[in-house]
């Protein structure tokens, strides 16, 4: 089960660094939702089964539905490797060299000082479905549908033409 | 249910009812009372939250704890409201209704959305101050954080989409920090519930878990640092507010950045009360910032960025006042953040103004408007007396109580400091009070009037708060001394 653990926290590692230093928008939402499904596993490993299948399906299978939808439908991608020739490629270099540093500064840190993750785990398998989405998650709930909206009106402020215009 | 039991629910119902009927009627139909009802809504708030700290003293009660609109009258909690959050909720409402009165003015396009964004900030705000575990915090902490991204980006200018940007890249540092040192502090205590988390967490020398606490700690200051806009996590702020619609400015500096990110802070001492080392941070930030804020804010040629560094330095005065540790302390810097709302929007609310009127910012192509705006001018006055401390207004009480707080906490020589600072913040209003108010006029602006209109009275109200606080200051605090509250 630890090395279930480590592999997933390797991949979403790996993954992660991709994702952000990647040149194209498409494969970079790809990496994502690698990231995604490898947290989702790891929620399972873990016990959280509710969350894992929320975090497969809504993370790695909507988000990425709709980051790919978005980016075919703006024609982004080929914009931003236009703007990304101009990046010396000496600066991007460094960038995975750092993250993947951090991140493993970070594993030795936990495995120094015996980081453990049973504790919540045990919290959140008991209960059931009821429990942990809406008997304890309500405010979160409303939170982020009001997040929701909040981005709905971003959509309509940026991407609507003005009343004027 | 009683009347105490009733009103927070409407803190969470009303914006978004207003949300509602702002979506549901057609814009046309709408457009010209849209920002109007944004403002009743702000107004309702802050009459209902004003009511709701005297009956809550009345009633003798710490909190009040309740569940969603449909959960009414059951034994259910999902949130909270007591003396502090009520009296926030208050501020709350008093500053959204001064940038809904002065967008009355200054926004002209994008009305129906910026009463959505506003609505939603709102609620985030609100839901910040109610909710009873660190989680939802940080859930309402994002919503207003998109609300606020998107109001500076508004009209999508170059300088707006800037300013938005350096928002939105520190807000995703910050986010990290945060959720980073929840999860942390989640590993050791198994849950993240206000009851749950206790000093307790980081006693245990030597074991690995204490050690995370300490690191949640550090990621967590962190984190509210920078949304909090303290030196040195400043540099997104003046960026922002200079860059944004002036009614949005109003809400940044007015209460955003006070409950974001102080509100924030305020919580962790809260929850972590005696941990020494918390109070020790929050004292040198405190003094960092009031410098940093201070000093940058004289070299500065635009009023809004005088504004918007005033606003940092005046931060750390509150932080100072949590400092302190005691109930004295968190009191002070509740009153200080209230003075500072008060003050801060209505120098804002002057920016809109000569913004208006002027159609510039900049100070040194101002000169002798005090006879062609008297009001903008008295405005801008009784602001400006209040920040630096000078009696009778609010900002007097609230800094003399942050003082008499440290000092009687033994954190004499921060006491001190905070007392030298205020020659400072004298110093770079007076600049700006003659350079745009006073001296020799410029004759450019021979034919400008007094602004009229929401800004004008917005003005006035906050005008009015501040010297009527001021004023009844005392009474205030015999009523809240017999009351047992300090």
């Amino acid at each position: 089960m630890n090395i279930a653990i480590y592999v997933c926290l390797g991949c979403m590692l790996v993954f992660g660094v991709f994702s952000a230093a990647s040149r194209k928008l498409i494969i970079s939402a790809v990496a994502l939702a690698v990231v995604s499904a490898a947290l989702g596993v790891l929620m399972y490993v873990l016990g959280a089964h509710t969350a894992a299948i929320f975090e497969v399906s809504v993370c790695s299978g909507l988000v990425t539905v709709i980051f790919i939808s978005a980016v075919s439908l703006s024609n982004g991608d080929k914009q931003i490797e236009a703007q990304d020739v101009a990046v010396p490629a000496r600066k991007r270099r460094f960038l995975p060299a750092i993250l993947i540093g951090a991140g493993a500064i970070l594993m030795i840190v936990a495995w120094l000082t015996g980081f453990s993750v049973g504790t919540p785990a045990a919290a959140v398998s008991g209960a059931n479905f009821n429990d942990v989405f809406w008997e304890t998650c309500q405010a979160d709930i409303f939170g982020q549908m009001v997040a929701l909206i909040a981005g709905a009106s971003a959509i309509v402020v940026f991407f609507k033409e003005s009343e004027n215009e | 249910m009683t009347v105490l039991q009733w009103i927070p629910h409407l803190f969470l119902a009303l914006p978004m009812l207003a949300l509602i009927v702002n979506n549901v009627i057609p814009r046309a139909r709408i457009r010209t009372t849209t920002i109007a009802m944004s403002a009743t809504v702000a107004g309702a708030q802050m009459l209902l939250a004003l009511a709701g700290v005297f009956l809550l003293v009345e009633s003798g009660e710490s909190a009040v704890r309740f569940g969603m609109i449909w959960d009414a009258g059951k034994n259910v909690g999902y949130f909270q409201t007591d003396l502090v959050s009520m009296f926030l909720l208050m501020c709350v409402g008093m500053v959204a209704l001064a940038s809904a009165l002065t967008a009355l003015t200054t926004i002209d396009d994008h009305r129906g959305s910026y009463t959505n964004l506003l609505m939603v900030m709102m609620l985030g705000l609100n839901g910040m101050l109610l909710v009873r575990d660190l989680f939802s915090l940080y859930v309402f902490l994002e919503v207003t954080g998109l609300a606020s991204f998107v109001m500076i980006g508004m009209y999508k200018s170059t300088r707006d989409l800037e300013g938005a940007f350096k928002y939105l890249a520190l807000s995703a540092l910050a986010t990290i920090f945060i959720l980073t040192g929840l999860s942390f502090l989640f590993i050791k205590a198994g849950s993240l519930a206000f009851d749950a988390l206790t000093p307790a967490l980081f006693s245990g020398a030597g074991d690995g878990s204490t050690l995370l606490c300490w690191a949640a700690l550090v990621l967590l200051i962190s984190g509210y640092s920078i949304k909090s806009g303290v030196a040195p996590f400043h540099s997104w702020l003046p960026d922002a507010y200079e860059s944004a619609d002036t009614a949005v400015s109003i809400m940044l500096s007015g209460i955003v950045t006070k409950i974001a990110g102080v509100y924030s802070l305020l919580t962790l001492t809260r929850l972590f009360d005696g941990i020494a080392p918390l109070k020790t941070v929050l004292a040198l930030l405190g003094m960092f910032t009031i410098l940093v804020g201070a000093l940058l804010a004289l070299a500065q040629k635009n009023f809004k960025r005088i504004a918007a560094y005033s606003s940092v330095s005046q931060m750390g005065y509150i932080l100072l006042g949590f400092a302190a540790g005691t109930n004295l302390g968190i009191l002070a810097g509740l009153l200080y953040l209230f003075s500072h709302s008060a003050a801060k929007s209505a120098f804002f609310t002057n920016a809109a103004a000569l913004e208006k009127q002027l159609g510039t910012l900049n100070i040194d192509e101002m000169g002798g408007l005090q006879k062609r705006m008297p009001i903008t001018s008295g405005s801008s006055v009784v602001a400006l007396l209040s920040t630096a401390g000078v009696p009778p207004f609010a900002g007097f009480w609230s800094k003399l109580m942050v003082l008499l707080a440290l000092w009687s906490a033994g954190l004499k020589g921060y006491a001190a400091f905070a007392l030298i600072a205020s020659i400072l913040t004298g110093a770079y209003f007076l600049r700006l009070q003659k350079k745009v108010f006073f001296g020799k006029p410029n004759p450019r602006w021979d034919a400008v009037v007094e602004i009229t209109g929401g800004i004008r009275v917005s003005e006035i109200l906050l005008t009015i708060v501040t010297v009527a606080v001021g004023l009844v200051f005392p009474l205030l605090l015999l009523y809240l001394q017999r009351a047992g509250l300090i």
